[in-house]
């Protein structure tokens, strides 16, 4: 299993191993020189990536706790944000917490992590995408982000949008892990 | 040389294995999460029905479900009564830039502070008339429905009103 996950790793293992005198051919010697490459600089990675996909996990958790909590109060913030058709508001104020938690559930977990990854990398283009769409319309709204509660005020808008953009960086970062080939863990 | 510039390739390649499971989740994600809303939805005390009503006449209503809603024409027609009473909903710098002529400032967010100076022109007026800018703005429905608890007054909200009273070309004012 190790073996089909990293090659590269089983590779440079065989590799190292001539040149100091082991045995390519001896699985215990390049299990040896394996861990210890990994322990490096993709020990660090290998951290940094569970340790985003705990804290991206963690929040959209603790973002949808409340709209599921107050799904009219949550409706009326779709509603403000004056972008779906009136006979979809209710729809998607409904299913939108529902995806957080799971996505949340998901990459707290660890499992269904391309799914989990695209979803949250699309939902964070989307918020994003609304709010600076409504932010150049002009429309006053509360973006209902972690909470149903809220003010409209403009210079907590661009810190939303802000924040939510580093949340992008983390997912896209999460995503592109899963999604190419480079050892991530999962 | 070769094999190591495939190996480094492989190593950024793009995994098609993992973008054929996201395929398959994504959907499978969203199916899952929409049947879990629409399920605990039916069966909780609060559910909203899924497909709402979000007209004017709808959104601002008062407990018993009827509209709070009335129309800039009849608005005006009351305007010119001295029983009626236009309260701005927004925030008082917003009423310093400009208000309906006669509004008094009473903003939803610090009513509580300025309801005080108002009590004796509340308790005077037959018609509150109550509103803010903006579609969607709910500040003015706020304000109505915590003031139909308060007096004996006919309260309504004019949707949008600012907006709508400007555009009428109608009397506005600037200043405290």
């Amino acid at each position: 299993m190790e073996k089909a996950t990293h090659p590269h790793i089983e590779g440079a293992a065989t590799h190292i191993g001539r040149n100091i005198g082991m045995n390519p051919k001896s699985h215990i010697d390049r299990f040896i020189i394996s861990i210890g490459l990994r322990s490096s600089s993709l020990k660090r990675s290998r951290w940094a990536y569970h340790i985003l996909r705990l804290f991206l996990g963690a929040i959209f958790l603790y973002a949808s706790h409340d709209k599921i909590l107050h799904p009219q109060e949550f409706a009326e913030a779709v509603y403000n944000y004056q972008i779906l058709p009136d006979a979809m508001v209710n729809l998607v104020a409904l299913v939108l917490p529902w995806i957080e938690l799971l996505l949340g559930l998901c990459l707290l977990i660890g499992i269904w992590m391309p799914g989990a990854t695209v979803i949250s990398t699309g939902l964070l283009g989307i918020f994003i995408g609304a709010m600076i769409f409504n932010q150049v319309r002009g429309i006053d709204i509360h973006c209902g982000c972690f909470s149903t509660e809220g003010s409209g005020d403009p210079i907590g808008m661009m810190w939303t949008a802000l924040r939510d953009m580093g949340f992008l960086l983390l997912s896209v970062y999460l995503t592109a892990r899963v999604i190419s080939q480079r050892p991530a863990g999962r | 040389m070769v094999v190591f510039k495939q190996e480094n390739d492989s190593m950024i390649s793009v995994n098609k294995p993992e973008i054929k499971r996201a395929l398959r989740q994504v959907p499978s994600l969203i199916v899952l999460a929409a049947l879990m809303a629409i399920g605990v939805n039916q069966f909780r005390p609060d559910g909203i029905p899924l497909i709402g009503e979000w007209s004017a006449e709808a959104r601002f209503s008062d407990a018993a479900g009827d509209s709070l809603v009335i129309s800039l024409a009849r608005a005006q027609q009351l305007f010119k009564r001295d029983t009626t009473l236009f309260l701005d909903a927004r925030p008082h710098n917003q009423f310093v830039e400009g208000h309906i002529q006669g509004a008094l400032s009473l903003p939803w967010h610090d009513v509580d502070a300025h309801i005080v100076d108002l009590f004796d022109r509340l308790a005077h007026a037959e018609t509150i008339i109550t509103y803010c800018d903006g579609e969607s703005c709910h500040l003015s429905h706020e304000l109505a429905l915590f003031l139909k608890d308060m007096t004996p007054a006919d309260v309504h909200v004019l949707v949008n009103g600012w907006a709508v009273w400007r555009q009428a070309g109608l009397p506005t004012q600037t200043g405290e």
